[in-house]
């Protein structure tokens, strides 16, 4: 980050290539719609770039740049709230095609039960509470750390530990009854 | 603490270090990948930002939110064009008193009365122009509105689309329509990162990245894309329908054409 802030194209370009696809994936899931995701992607880069004088080292370079994007999808999730009430984002189509796309290669046997599975748990995770989905994505995908995703979200790390906790005990009793149908 | 607890605080911290079988299942999971359109976007911008780093371009907006020289400097240079009109002014003036005395005295004294007002209050040494700002900033603003009409059209474009989106029902506030952030509550005070508010308080067009460059109302540029489709160039379609969704987000879109165009990532 000091190298791309001190003018280093090739420094800008290393760190989009290390955090592009996680701070993707992390709106992807935090986002309520789908269009705005890559909107609020280079809105953050933008803001970056112009911020980047301003940059201390101290925190983490991730967290500074997912604070941006965070910030930029709360602030775009209050202005909209009447509309997000009213209808929905699409992403179940968006989450479906990502299931459908990642098993092509697969024999048509396995190709659908997997698909199946990927869907499940992808509609799971999108019905946990935001805050647990948030936390979860930012732990299990991202490989955040506890401290980081306090520091994040500005809660105590018990807090996160709380959340994350909750996710996984829900994700594991509704994956329980597919585990016990596999097994038999 | 029950044996149950137990169990569970064990199976919790090996989810944490990402073992366990639900941690496999989620680290499996196919994810959402940036589109490639998307990515060259960024990086583009990102390298001719670097490329035209501390020369005025037709983002400068952008430039002012962290102004990457000097203020003092900044204001000089801002300040060339009326320190430039206002020696030609004198110039003029004298010129038409010293070479032409008689014959065009009335009309010089019309030029004076016309010139005054800039020549007066216009201060000749760079120095003295902040102890004297009410000119120079409306002639800063007169030389940003000459220098980047493409610019203002773009943003008069975005509100008048904005304001057509609303019009007909509340349920599409458009992201242009933003009030300044300053009045937003909670997380954009607390959080250290920088937020969006002075590029967000203006009116501008949605995205830094593209859309800016194109003018296009938004049903002319849906045809040329559903055109795109039709000469089989779906990568430029894609690309163009990225631009014209940070551009148009609440814009009216066939279904069919929509789907097609979605279909592509």
């Amino acid at each position: 980050m000091l190298s791309y802030r001190n003018g280093d194209l090739a420094a800008f370009e290393e760190l989009y290539r290390r955090h592009s696809q996680g701070l993707y994936l992390f709106l992807a899931w935090r986002s309520p719609r789908r269009e705005w995701v890559n909107d609020i992607m280079q809105d953050s880069w933008a803001n970056l770039h112009q911020a980047r004088a301003r940059y201390e080292p101290g925190a983490s370079f991730r967290t500074y740049l997912f604070q941006i994007a965070r910030n930029r999808l709360i602030d775009l999730i209050r202005l909209n709230e009447r509309v997000l009430l009213a209808s929905d984002g699409g992403e179940e189509g968006w989450f479906e095609g990502v299931a459908d796309g990642a098993h092509d290669s697969l024999a048509p046997d396995g190709q659908l039960e997997r698909k199946q599975q990927t869907s499940r748990l992808h509609a799971m995770i999108r019905l946990l509470p935001v805050d647990q989905r948030e936390a979860l994505v930012l732990q299990q995908f991202n490989g955040m750390s506890l401290e980081e995703i306090a520091e994040l979200v500005e809660a105590p790390v018990e807090t996160v530990k709380s959340r994350l906790r909750y996710a996984m005990r829900r994700l594991r009793q509704e994956l329980a009854p597919a585990a016990e149908e596999a097994r038999a | 603490m029950n044996p149950h607890d137990h169990t569970e605080d064990a199976e919790f911290e090996d989810f944490l270090k990402g073992e366990g079988d639900l941690a496999r299942q989620l680290h499996d999971l196919p994810q959402p990948q940036p589109p490639e359109a998307l990515s060259a976007a960024i990086l583009a911008r990102a390298a001719a930002d670097m490329r035209g780093a501390g020369a005025e371009s037709a983002n400068d907006a952008l430039h002012d939110a962290a102004p990457a020289t000097p203020p003092a400097r900044h204001y000089l240079r801002r300040a060339r064009v009326p320190l430039g009109l206002a020696a030609s002014a004198v110039f003029a003036l004298f010129a038409v008193r010293v070479l032409m005395p008689q014959a065009v005295a009335p009309v010089a004294k019309e030029s004076v009365v016309v010139a005054a007002a800039p020549v007066a209050e216009a201060p000749p040494p760079a120095i003295e122009i902040e102890s004297a700002p009410s000119p120079a900033p409306k002639t800063v603003q007169h030389k940003r509105s000459v220098a980047r009409p493409a610019a203002a059209a773009d943003v008069a474009a975005a509100v008048a689309d904005a304001e057509i989106a609303a019009a007909p029902t509340l349920a599409a506030p458009s992201i242009l329509a933003e009030p300044p952030l300053q009045a937003a509550p909670a997380p954009l005070a607390r959080m250290r990162a920088p937020v969006m508010a002075d590029a967000a308080s203006k009116p501008r067009p949605m995205s830094y990245f593209g859309a800016v460059a194109e003018d296009l109302p938004a049903p002319e540029w849906l045809d040329r894309m559903a055109e795109m489709l039709k000469a089989g160039q779906t990568k430029e379609a894609h690309a163009e329908w990225l631009k014209f969704r940070m551009r148009y987000p609440y814009a009216e879109v066939p279904p069919e054409l929509q789907r097609q165009l979605q279909a592509i990532n």
